[in-house]
């Protein structure tokens, strides 16, 4: 069976999988990485969502063999040290806010948030409402309110 | 609202009836038609749906084409 | 009759009873025999039987007026109660094992919440844990019909609160003074001259060696510091950190990822695996057995599950509606409806008649179904959300041949449920499987299989006949016809057990009987008759988010603004002149404050009411809606449906007491979102050969507005 290497959380590690499994069962299945959510496997619920290289992905639809060593993936267990706090500002505004009913989808919610804050930052701007209407994560319980008012902290505690 | 009561009631499922009466509502006096088939969009479909068999479906390989 | 509505106005919680308002509650417990302080309930003692309530309601309301489905719950639960225990550990930690599901509705931080009020302990040192399946329980383990607050409220706060006597008068004992000198904070006990114990220090000394009754008294509210204040989540720092567990999460021994390939129509059959020898042989694949509806496949990841299932070559036998479709079941449900009965009428008076169809709906959650189970020749263990444990232990045991206590069911954290977890499906097809491989799995089902065999809210027909003459409303009739609803879940043998203590007549079915208790008119509009009605299609059914409420409700409420423009009034103004009761008149005039209603609108765009009193609670909602054309023909990325878009809502609750103020909004936007989903595009599509085509929509983004999103699945 192929050995895949890649940097996780800020460790570069090594996994025996075959090379057409999704990132999402090898975290999963495979590492016990399990932050990460399987809510379709189809790119559509966005539950999976973690970075690649600093920017989110949906891990259920990438290939392990398509992840290259230099790769850093991310994902919410390892946002943290990101920052090198013991959470990160998104994650406090998060608590804040109370944003969380059941709480499958938030990890996702949260990647998602925090790659469409630099995203914004990258063009040298603040996050506007038709941003955050491009965060595509399901949240069954409806707490979408909470999300957005959420996001907009975060935003501002990440700072520039 | 303030208390009541003593005694607390169920929640959990409380909003949902009126506020899907008051959306209908509100449809049927912006539009002049009350709504009798729900939901609304019911007859419209946008998309095609996944074959039933497989009956799960294979996940898509292109999520590196989709970061942001 | 308004002010003997008791769906709102129960006896009990009127001003008139002064005990509680004005002073504290006496209550009973036990101090059980344990090795640290451990206190348990019965709540019979201290709370109004609602049998012996109903001498006090007069006049002819209807049954959930005087006799509501919490009541039926209440009534189920109160004689196990007494078997709910809070234990104080040394290290100063009180355990509660609360016999419910939590699934995102907040329960366990209410739960933490009343047991730190009446402890006086920090919310950071009360340990909320979800029990097992605890036979014994009875029909008090059932997480449904928004009962949790109203049936443990006082029991659990009984219990914290003898807990605290208890080591107030330990610690008075153990320092030789009098109990009144000592007094609690945060987990301490404070004494004369500076003396300080904390409340671990002394939970052994509190323990008592044999159970004895003792009574406590409970905070009356104007004491409270914890209850009525906003809270937030106990396991949101769990939940943003990605470390609450889920069923798929758990790290159970052996318990290797497990999918199922399914028939093509709806509860088809496995006839026979083609290709057997050549699935076994697929990479990271360690097992595939037949089982009833479908090939069951265990691997090294849930990823080659799925690529297994995309080469299963079966044999599939028919389903149970393989011949229906939106089409005809419509058409069997216009067939079934109940006539109307209205009395014979003056010459002069008008009518409204109005049919509206509600389609079948997926109440899937986020989290796909998901069950562990480690099926052993002579015992089982079985990890999965389930609201209704004991069923699932019982009807598990029977089809593994195993004595019941030799299946042990853990209940786990849910991602969602709106009630999906009632029913113990896949738990009960993960012990298939487990049984038939052998060895121990972590089935999941797909999302497809989520809304394609899944559970469905029935599709159903309201229709609504209204007589009105001059400014009154004689009569109002609404007949409510469903594809029958599987409450086979725990609330039918609530029914069953109690069915001498029900009122409602006759021989209702289930369903009927829900029906009669939970729906009621909120107005005076003469005689009135609500009626439901099933026809037995056999598809996977179960209820969702308020059961009957929403369908009837919107029904009866497009209706009363028929009525209010039939005789010239406003829809609020009307709804002021014939609400019956004054909690719902005060909330709707609230709404339409805060909601500015009647505010100048642009064309296309429209305001709209909607009132709503259940659980012993009311609530008025004002929306926005947007329907003009750039609106409705929008374009959204991907394959979403646009249509018209809610750009604003108010929603004002009456809770009665509000345990938790972030809570109850968090379930509030929560409904509003399921109500938006309900009424513009969540919905399932039956074609013929019963494909279950389009699917699952979820709503997103209000604040500035909503979009929705169709997904393809």
């Amino acid at each position: 069976m192929p050995t895949h290497t890649f940097k996780l959380n800020g460790k570069q590690i090594s996994v025996e999988a075959e090379d057409n499994v999704r990132l999402l069962w090898v975290l999963r299945d495979l590492l016990g990485v399990t932050g990460p959510k399987y809510g379709c496997a189809l790119e559509v619920c966005k539950s999976c969502t973690s970075h690649i290289n600093g920017k989110a992905f949906n891990p259920c639809s990438v290939q392990v063999k398509d992840i290259e060593p230099a790769d850093e993936v991310t994902t919410i267990e390892g946002l943290p040290a990101t920052v090198g706090k013991d959470l990160h500002p998104m994650q406090e505004a998060w608590l804040k806010y109370d944003v969380a009913q059941c709480g499958y989808c938030q990890p996702g919610q949260i990647m998602a948030a925090v790659a469409k804050v630099k995203q914004a930052r990258a063009e040298g701007r603040d996050i506007t409402d038709a941003d955050l209407d491009e965060l595509r994560n399901i949240c069954r319980c409806g707490t979408y309110s909470r999300i957005r008012e959420a996001v907009k902290a975060g935003a501002e505690d990440m700072g520039a | 609202m303030p208390n009541t009561s003593e005694s607390p009631s169920g929640a959990g499922e409380l909003a949902v009836a009126p506020a899907f009466a008051a959306i209908a509502c509100a449809y049927a006096r912006a539009t002049g038609t009350m709504p009798t088939y729900f939901p609304i969009n019911h007859g419209k479909l946008s998309f095609e749906p996944l074959p039933v068999q497989p009956s799960t479906p294979q996940s898509p390989t292109d999520g590196l084409d989709h970061t942001f | 009759m308004a002010e003997h509505r008791r769906s709102l106005d129960r006896p009990s919680d009127r001003p008139a009873d002064r005990r509680g308002l004005l002073g504290r509650r006496k209550v009973l417990g036990y101090l059980i025999a344990a090795p640290t302080l451990a206190v348990g309930v019965s709540w019979l003692t201290n709370e109004s039987d609602p049998r012996a309530a109903d001498a006090a309601v007069p006049s002819v309301p209807q049954p959930a007026d005087v006799f509501d489905l919490g009541d039926l719950q209440n009534l189920a639960a109160a004689p196990t109660s007494g078997l709910i225990t809070v234990q104080l550990k040394s290290d100063g930690t009180a355990y509660f094992a609360v016999p419910r599901a939590e699934v995102g509705q907040g329960i366990t931080t209410a739960f933490a919440m009343m047991v730190a009020e009446e402890l006086d302990l920090p919310m950071n040192k009360v340990e909320i844990a979800l029990a097992d399946a605890r036979p014994e329980l009875l029909m008090n383990q059932l997480t449904g019909g928004s009962n949790s607050m109203r049936s443990m409220y006082v029991p659990v706060r009984t219990a914290a609160a003898i807990a605290r006597q208890r080591l107030v008068e330990t610690a008075a004992t153990h320092w030789g003074v009098e109990a009144g000198q000592v007094t609690t904070r945060k987990g301490v006990l404070s004494g004369p001259s500076g003396r300080t114990a904390t409340y671990g220090s002394l939970a052994e000394l509190a323990a008592t060696a044999k159970t004895i009754t003792v009574s406590a008294e409970l905070k009356s509210p104007s004491e409270f510091s914890v209850l009525g204040k906003p809270r937030n989540r106990v396991d949101a720092h769990d939940i943003v950190t990605g470390r609450k567990q889920f069923a798929m999460d758990l790290n159970v021994p052996g318990a290797k990822p497990t999918m199922v390939a399914r028939p093509p129509t709806i509860n088809g059959t496995l006839r026979s695996i083609n290709n057997l020898a050549a699935l076994r042989a697929m990479p990271g694949i360690t097992d595939v057995v037949g089982i009833t509806h479908g090939v069951a496949i265990r691997g090294e990841t849930f990823g080659q599950c799925i690529d297994a299932i995309q080469k299963v070559d079966a044999t599939w036998g028919p389903g149970t509606v393989d011949g229906e479709s939106d089409a005809t079941v419509l058409a069997k449900l216009r067939a079934a409806q109940l006539p109307m009965a209205a009395p014979a009428l003056p010459l002069l008076t008008k009518t409204i008649d109005a049919e509206f169809v509600f389609a079948f709906a997926s109440n899937s959650p986020l989290e796909p179904d998901c069950a562990i189970a480690d099926v052993r020749p002579d015992s089982a263990e079985i990890w999965s959300c389930l609201k209704v444990p004991i069923v699932a232990q019982e009807d598990i045991a029977k089809q593994l041949g195993l004595p019941i206590d030799a299946v042990k069911v853990h209940v786990i954290q849910g991602g969602g449920s709106f009630g999906r977890h009632l029913f113990h499906d896949v738990a009960a097809e993960a012990a298939e499987i487990s049984q038939k491989m052998g060895k121990p799995v972590k089935l999941s089902w797909s999302r497809t299989d989520n809304f394609r065999q899944g559970r469905t809210h029935p599709m159903s027909t309201s229709r609504v006949r209204v007589n009105y003459l001059a400014g009154n409303v004689l009569t109002y009739e609404q007949r409510h016809t469903s594809v029958e609803t599987d409450f086979g879940h725990g609330l039918g043998e609530m029914i069953t057990a109690f069915a001498a203590d029900i009122p409602v007549g006759g021989n209702l079915s289930f369903a009927e009987t829900i029906f009669a208790l939970t729906q009621s008119s909120p107005y005076n509009f003469g005689v009135t008759t609500q009626l439901l009605n099933e026809i037995p299609l056999k598809f996977n059914t179960g209820s969702m988010r308020n059961i009957y409420s929403p369908n009837v409700v919107c029904a009866e409420e497009l209706v009363v603004d028929q009525l209010a423009a039939k005789m010239g009034q406003d829809p609020v103004r009307f709804r002021r002149n014939f609400l019956k009761d004054q909690r719902l008149l005060a909330v709707l005039n609230k709404a339409a404050e805060v909601g500015e209603w009647g505010k100048a609108m642009p064309k296309g765009t429209a305001q709209g009411v909607g009132v709503h009193s259940e659980y012993r609670a009311a609530v008025a909602t004002l929306v926005e809606i947007d329907c003009r054309p750039e609106t409705v023909n929008r374009p959204v990325e991907g394959e979403g449906v646009t249509g018209p878009r809610v750009t604003k809502a108010v929603i004002v609750v009456d809770p009665g007491f509000c345990i938790n103020p972030r809570g109850l909004e968090a379930q509030m936007f929560g409904g509003l979102q399921d109500a938006i989903a309900l009424a513009l595009t969540s919905s399932l599509h039956i074609k013929t050969a019963s494909r279950w085509k389009a699917a699952g929509t979820t709503t997103s983004t209000p604040g500035s507005g909503t979009r929705r999103w169709t997904c393809r699945w």
